[in-house]
């Protein structure tokens, strides 16, 4: 089934309109994100005590948790979201157009938050600027911590860039029927704007897709985030090669799964059925199965890895990993999920829309859980069990859990005020619609 | 005269060389000037020598690119400021 043709109208309705549903849901991410920030302002005031986290070693604890977990779960969903656009534009993959555009802005959405949790990690956040530029011409030759600070800019850059050129199209063509008192803003995006540019534009973005497709999946989520881990000897939690493939597919996991969520709710929103289709998210379901099996391949290589000959504090920290409840409940709930992709995949009547949205949020709480288990279990098993006898845990304070309720909110109001600024659908995803007379099947073969 | 020039000159020679690889070229160069960052240099090529091209458009899309760079160091570094008279002043 195809993706049916929605109008300009359709797209321009959130800029135009305002619903109470717009309104209690600015309102309900405002209070949250209120709420956490003086959390935020009290854990700036007293310090890191007031989080579980605790100094390394014979202090018994774990430096890195939900913060850090929490960060490489966003950066993962950002690094999935614009893949997802960038295939749209270099595989011609039209069914998923209409989400390319929300898939940017995840993107931009939550590399924000990931950035922000470095920020809310730091004991003196107000060193951050400070402690990275001017030292970087010589960190960046050995360190990964600053090999990650410049490819994360460098996404959020081409992501911006990306944006910014191809909504100078659809500003331009739909501004008579935006409203003026935006008509500053509008000015600036389509600064020097003239049609012969569009032919160009389209190729600039395609170049830069071509580079965000390399430079997302093999060299961010795939390379230089989980060098931040798999390059320290002393965590054999942490080792190995396989965590640069583990990394990406669980990235992708994530990311598919909050395009899932994301556009489930616009279109529960704003009525847009006829844009977002069920044959759309039928295929979304089935990549977040895809990615989700690779997740759990990668996993049980792990496992199988640790566990059967593994030098003794590789057994040690695989054991630990695998006997912990959470593991099993995060490795557990991916499995189901996977049950019900399956099930659907061979039997189109078990897909339902609300299945598939239920099994992306629980895909997220799952994915989200990995990684804060990977961050401090990492650090708690080292090398030669040194501090085996020291004793302390780590478990997240509410401190640290209101902290995913802050930047979930965050991220919720930064899409809230998008959708008042210009189309979170690209016009071109209507127009092409309308201009394509191709029988439906051949969309199913394209996608 | 000579075997004794050449055994002073001998003493000068370096028995060992001291070259390390990882202090001539340390890993961060290559891999984020190199490795790295080809996908923005063959975007940025592309842009300006692929077909169709318009100086003009290029050039905008390299001030969006360095504006939003430092935009993001710029507003990170301000919100840091604020940070700091409200928290650590």
């Amino acid at each position: 089934m195809a993706t049916s043709p929605g109008e300009p109208e359709d797209i321009i309705r959130p800029i135009l309109n305002t619903s109470k549903k717009y309104y209690i849901a600015f309102g309900v991410a405002a209070a949250i994100a209120l709420l956490w920030s003086a959390v935020y302002g009290w854990q700036l005031e007293e310090g890191l005590i007031v989080t579980n986290l605790a100094d390394w070693g014979s202090g018994g604890g774990s430096p890195w948790g939900l913060y850090i977990g929490a960060f490489i779960w966003w950066v993962g969903i950002a690094h999935g979201g614009i893949i997802l656009s960038a295939a749209v534009r270099l595989f011609g993959m039209e069914r998923y157009q209409p989400v390319a555009r929300m898939a940017e802005l995840l993107t931009l959405g939550a590399l924000s938050m990931a950035g922000l949790y470095i920020l809310v990690h730091m004991g003196r956040p107000d060193r951050l600027v400070l402690s990275v530029v001017p030292a970087y011409p010589w960190t960046v030759r050995t360190s990964p911590l600053a090999w990650d600070v410049t490819v994360i800019t460098l996404y959020f850059v081409m992501t911006a860039t990306y944006l910014g050129l191809t909504i100078r199209y659809d500003v331009y063509h739909l501004r008579d029927r935006l409203p003026n008192y935006l008509g500053p803003f509008y000015s600036l995006v389509t600064l020097g704007y003239s049609e012969i540019e569009e032919e160009v534009i389209e190729r600039m973005v395609w170049w830069l897709a071509l580079g965000i497709i390399v430079l997302a999946p093999l060299l961010l989520h795939g390379g230089v985030i989980p060098w931040l881990f798999s390059l320290v000897p002393s965590m054999p939690g942490w080792d190995g090669a396989v965590q640069g493939p583990q990394f990406l597919t669980i990235a992708l996991t994530s990311a598919i799964a909050g395009v899932i969520i994301l556009s489930y709710i616009c279109r529960w929103a704003y009525d847009w059925e006829h844009i977002f289709s069920d044959a759309m998210f039928r295929g979304l379901t089935n990549w977040l199965g895809l990615f989700g099996l690779l997740f759990l391949w990668l996993q049980l290589q792990q496992v199988i890895n640790g566990v059967y000959a593994e030098p003794i504090a590789g057994e040690t920290a695989m054991v630990a990993r695998i006997t912990q409840p959470y593991y099993i409940f995060a490795i557990g709930t991916v499995i189901v999920i996977l049950a019900y992709i399956f099930a659907q995949a061979v039997d189109q009547r078990q897909f339902s829309l609300a299945r598939s949205v239920v099994a992306s949020v629980l895909m997220l709480v799952a994915t989200l859980t990995e990684k804060v288990l990977f961050v401090f279990e990492g650090l708690l098993y080292p090398h030669f069990s040194l501090y085996e006898a020291v004793p302390g845990h780590y478990f997240p304070s509410l401190v640290e859990f209101s902290s995913l309720a802050g930047t979930v909110a965050l991220c919720t109001i930064f899409f809230l005020v998008i959708l008042k600024l210009f189309p979170v659908v690209e016009l071109h995803a209507v127009e092409d619609h309308h201009d394509d007379h191709e029988p439906a099947h051949d969309e199913e073969v394209s996608s | 005269m000579i075997p004794a020039l050449l055994n002073a000159a001998l003493g000068v020679v370096p028995l060992a060389t001291k070259l390390d690889p990882w202090e001539v070229m340390p890993p961060g160069i290559w891999l984020i000037f190199g490795v790295i960052g080809l996908p923005v240099y063959i975007a940025f090529l592309g842009w300006f020598l692929g077909k169709p091209r318009q100086l003009k458009t290029s050039a905008l899309g390299v001030t969006l690119f360095l504006t939003l760079v430092t935009a993001l160091w710029g507003g990170l570094f301000a919100t840091t400021l604020v940070i700091r008279a409200m928290f650590f002043g």
